[in-house]
């Protein structure tokens, strides 16, 4: 149990950290004798490499991989936050709040600014993730380890299609499920998709070490990545500015209880989405910055 | 039970109040030593046991430093040597410790001598 725990927790490192120390630290582990404590000193080492990482052991890693680590991440906190952007859509959906927009200016302001930097964004990602997607699927005849990354992806979105299927079904069935029922549904969709996108994501970042890729197409994927993370604090604010407007210009829209999982009031539900959106933004941030680190290192 | 509760607190003290880099240098002044033989040493000689994720955090830390090298590797487990920048940082850091050590006991005893 606690060898398996050692080895959970050497996966927790940085790539770099693995590839430089890994088989040492195993081989430390199999000399020492796996404890709870050293699980935990594993574990802690492993949080320390990642806040913050020895420049030279960083550094070590080639310039490709740099950017591939970078991209990849960001690709993982873009789908997080995609689920924070669903989530504002679903409380703001309602036509009271069109209406508060067109009233008060700095609600429909920050409102345009948030959907434009998000068409930015998907744009940007579209741009920088088509060229690595078509250079991976060209690869994925000769190479097994593009094939299954592909395949694992496609799988994902297989199990999405099917569960947003399920649940249209059933959300359309007379009678109507009730409030509580409907909540539910939501959110077990809401975890599905979170599950499969991770899933995608992980399995994007597989295909994209396992492929050879030419350095103009890691480049442009790694300047479309710090679009995308921009655009994503970008839109962090204007919720922020949007949840400020909103608090103080239109106090009964804001206190009702229209929430995507039934939370009793409007601002809960936007500052849970804010937590979310800044939880994203912030790791998309730091790995945009590494992924451009490693597009302009000589 | 008061008495484990003070072993317990008395060695998380001193683990943490002992810089683990310190540590591995003073054990690699010795000879060239891989990590489980580095661990081995240090509790051997300053009763810590260090963990894996200690050990080569302190490792990366002074490599990155170029205060140690790693010697080609034998199998798995890849031996490290203090270097000259090293064997200097050791004993600048010995010196001062040893200055702190002197102060210390003089103090003592002249606070000993008082009571």
């Amino acid at each position: 149990m606690n060898a398996r725990l050692a080895r959970l927790a050497l996966a927790l490192y940085p790539l770099a950290y693995r590839r430089r120390y890994g088989e040492e630290m195993a081989a430390l582990v199999e000399d020492q004798g796996t404890s709870p404590r050293a699980v935990a000193d594993f574990a802690r080492g492993a949080f320390r490499a990642h806040l913050r990482p020895e420049p030279a052991v960083a550094e070590a890693l080639p310039r490709g991989d740099r950017i591939r680590l970078g991209v990849s991440a960001v690709l993982l906190c873009w789908l997080l936050f995609g689920a924070a952007m669903l989530a504002f859509a679903k409380t703001t959906e309602e036509p009271a709040f069109t209406a508060a927009a067109s009233a008060h200016a700095v609600l429909g302001g920050a409102h345009l600014a948030l959907q434009l930097l998000f068409v930015l964004a998907w744009v940007a990602f579209l741009l920088g993730a088509a060229p690595l997607v078509v250079l991976a699927l060209a690869q994925a005849h000769r190479r097994p380890g593009v094939r299954r990354a592909a395949l694992a992806a496609v799988g994902c979105v297989a199990v999405l299609i099917v569960a947003t299927a399920a649940v249209v079904l059933v959300a359309n069935r007379q009678p109507a499920p009730d409030h509580g029922s409907g909540a539910a549904l939501l959110a077990g969709w809401t975890c599905i998709g979170l599950a499969c996108a991770s899933g995608c994501a992980l399995a994007a970042r597989r295909g994209l070490f396992a492929a050879t890729m030419p350095a103009p197409a890691l480049r442009l994927a790694a300047a479309c990545a710090t679009v995308v993370a921009a655009a994503m604090a970008g839109i962090a604010l204007a919720t922020l500015a949007y949840l400020v407007a909103l608090v103080t210009s239109a106090t009964a829209l804001a206190s009702t209880p229209n929430g995507p999982f039934g939370n009793p009031d409007v601002r809960v539900s936007l500052l849970l989405v804010l937590a979310v959106m800044v939880a994203a933004a912030v790791p998309a941030a730091l790995a945009a910055r590494r992924a451009w680190r490693g597009a302009i290192a000589r | 039970m008061y008495r484990r509760a003070y072993y317990y607190a008395m060695r998380y003290i001193s683990e943490r109040s002992t810089d683990p880099g310190l540590l591995v240098l003073a054990s690699l002044a010795e000879g060239p030593k891989h990590g489980y033989a580095i661990t081995q040493d240090v509790e051997e000689v300053a009763g810590v046991k260090l963990g894996p994720g200690t050990l080569y955090g302190a490792l990366s830390r002074l490599e990155g430093r170029d205060l140690i090298e790693a010697l080609p590797s034998e199998d798995r487990r890849r031996p490290y040597k203090i270097t000259a920048a090293g064997s200097a940082a050791l004993a600048e850091q010995l010196a001062m410790l040893e200055r702190v050590v002197d102060t210390g006991m003089k103090r003592l005893r002249a606070a000993g001598a008082t009571a």
